[in-house]
């Protein structure tokens, strides 16, 4: 008789496992376990330049380093689709759309296997990724100035070189180096000194120094990304 | 009776557990930061040409595409981007032999390897005013007769990357002589 009940009880509790499982169907629609503004500030990036194609065409460049591969992508919507198969299945969707007319908001939106991805440090991450890439492209630009041109067809590889220094001063990238994601906002401060303008926002500020063209995102805390900044 | 109770309590730990495992899947960790190997395979998957014709790359790209017996499955020029796949049957004599042995003498069904998909997304994008480059990445899936995808990954063979792009170049001449 007791076993009786060992097994009776067991099977409420497999059936109370399947019931509370992860959300009904009918929910499932519409699933998001973050609000619609914590959603879209962790997935939303604003980017400091007003030339879409570029902007579009860096955030592919980005994913491939990423190790996705592209799926869909137009540029007059301003959407790329990539997955990334290592074992599992990340799929991101990046939409770029026009902020004012030099500026431009990027927000991915990220699946892992068969789940939304409602964490913030994936996107930090991927924003993080996409700032070197548009920063290393810009640099790739300005070292190819000059250089001789290869022969038609050559099996040369893409390279980035560091930056040349500007007379004693660290250069973008050192400053990079030194300012890791997750870095003491107090670091920040000792490395690159004094913000000369602080723009404040949801959860974090951006320090700007206008005079050597840089800017620090601090976000909840911690040093998110040091990138270049237009004047 | 403690025994059984203490069954009881793991068979419960045991269900929450699973709950939680189920429900508790995240991003693996660095799956979006760089890391060293992308600057290694960014060097594998690209290629630069000295040319300011875009367009007629995208076009040899996707002529190449074609003779490799490819697809195309998406294209956007203005962002230089071209997907294409391709499916085929990858069922390997070897491999059923093995099935059809096991089956025979242990009564135990094994899948094999059925069918593969291919997918080859290729980038083109202007560097300075004069050079173009070109990435390509291959991404493989197989299924095996179980219909369950057994290989879902990335191709990372040097060789295969070298391969396409030895024909590009060939493609480029072809497609510049109006071949």
């Amino acid at each position: 008789m007791y076993f009786m009940r060992v097994i009776t009880m067991c099977a409420c509790f497999a059936v109370l496992a399947f019931l509370t499982g992860c959300g009904s169907r009918q929910k499932d629609i519409f699933e998001s376990k973050e609000s619609q503004v914590a959603l879209r500030s962790m997935q939303s990036r604003v980017f400091e330049t007003g030339d879409r194609n570029f902007l579009l065409r860096t955030v592919i460049a980005t994913l491939q380093d990423l190790g996705f591969v592209v799926d869909k992508a137009d540029n007059t919507l301003g959407t790329v689709s990539a997955t990334k198969r290592s074992k599992y299945n990340l799929r991101m969707t990046v939409t770029v759309r026009p902020r004012g007319e030099t500026a431009h908001i990027v927000r991915c939106n990220a699946q892992y296997n068969l789940q939304i991805v409602e964490d913030p440090e994936p996107y930090q991450q991927f924003f993080a990724s996409l700032s070197k890439g548009l920063f290393l492209d810009a640099q790739l630009v300005e070292d190819e100035e000059g250089r001789p041109q290869a022969a038609n067809a050559t099996d040369q590889p893409t390279r980035s070189r560091p930056r040349r220094g500007a007379s004693g001063q660290n250069t973008l990238q050192e400053y990079q180096e030194l300012l890791p994601y997750g870095s003491e906002p107090a670091k920040a401060r000792e490395v690159l000194g004094e913000p000369e303008n602080i723009f404040k926002f949801e959860n974090g500020e951006e320090w700007q120094y206008p005079s050597r063209k840089l800017k620090a995102t601090i976000y909840r805390g911690k040093v998110l990304a040091v990138e270049a900044m237009n004047p | 009776m403690a025994s059984v109770q203490d069954c009881l309590k793991c068979g419960v730990l045991l269900i929450v557990l699973s709950c939680a495992q189920g429900c508790g899947q995240s991003v693996p960790k660095g799956a979006l930061a760089l890391s060293p190997e992308s600057l290694q395979d960014r060097q594998m998957q690209t290629r630069v040409f000295s040319t300011t014709d875009e367009a007629m790359l995208q076009t040899a790209c996707a002529a190449l595409l074609q003779d490799l017996g490819y697809q195309l499955d998406e294209s956007e020029t203005e962002l230089g981007v071209i997907v294409a796949s391709r499916h085929r049957d990858v069922t390997n004599t070897g491999e059923v032999v093995a099935a059809v042995f096991v089956a025979a003498m242990f009564g135990v069904h094994t899948a094999y390897s059925r069918e593969q998909k291919v997918l080859a997304s290729v980038v083109t994008r202007p560097i300075g005013d004069e050079r173009v480059a070109v990435r390509v990445i291959f991404q493989h899936m197989v299924w095996n007769t179980d219909n369950q995808l057994v290989r879902n990954e990335q191709i990372n063979d040097a060789e295969i990357y070298q391969e396409f792009f030895s024909k590009l170049s060939k493609s480029v001449f072809l497609e510049a002589e109006g071949i």
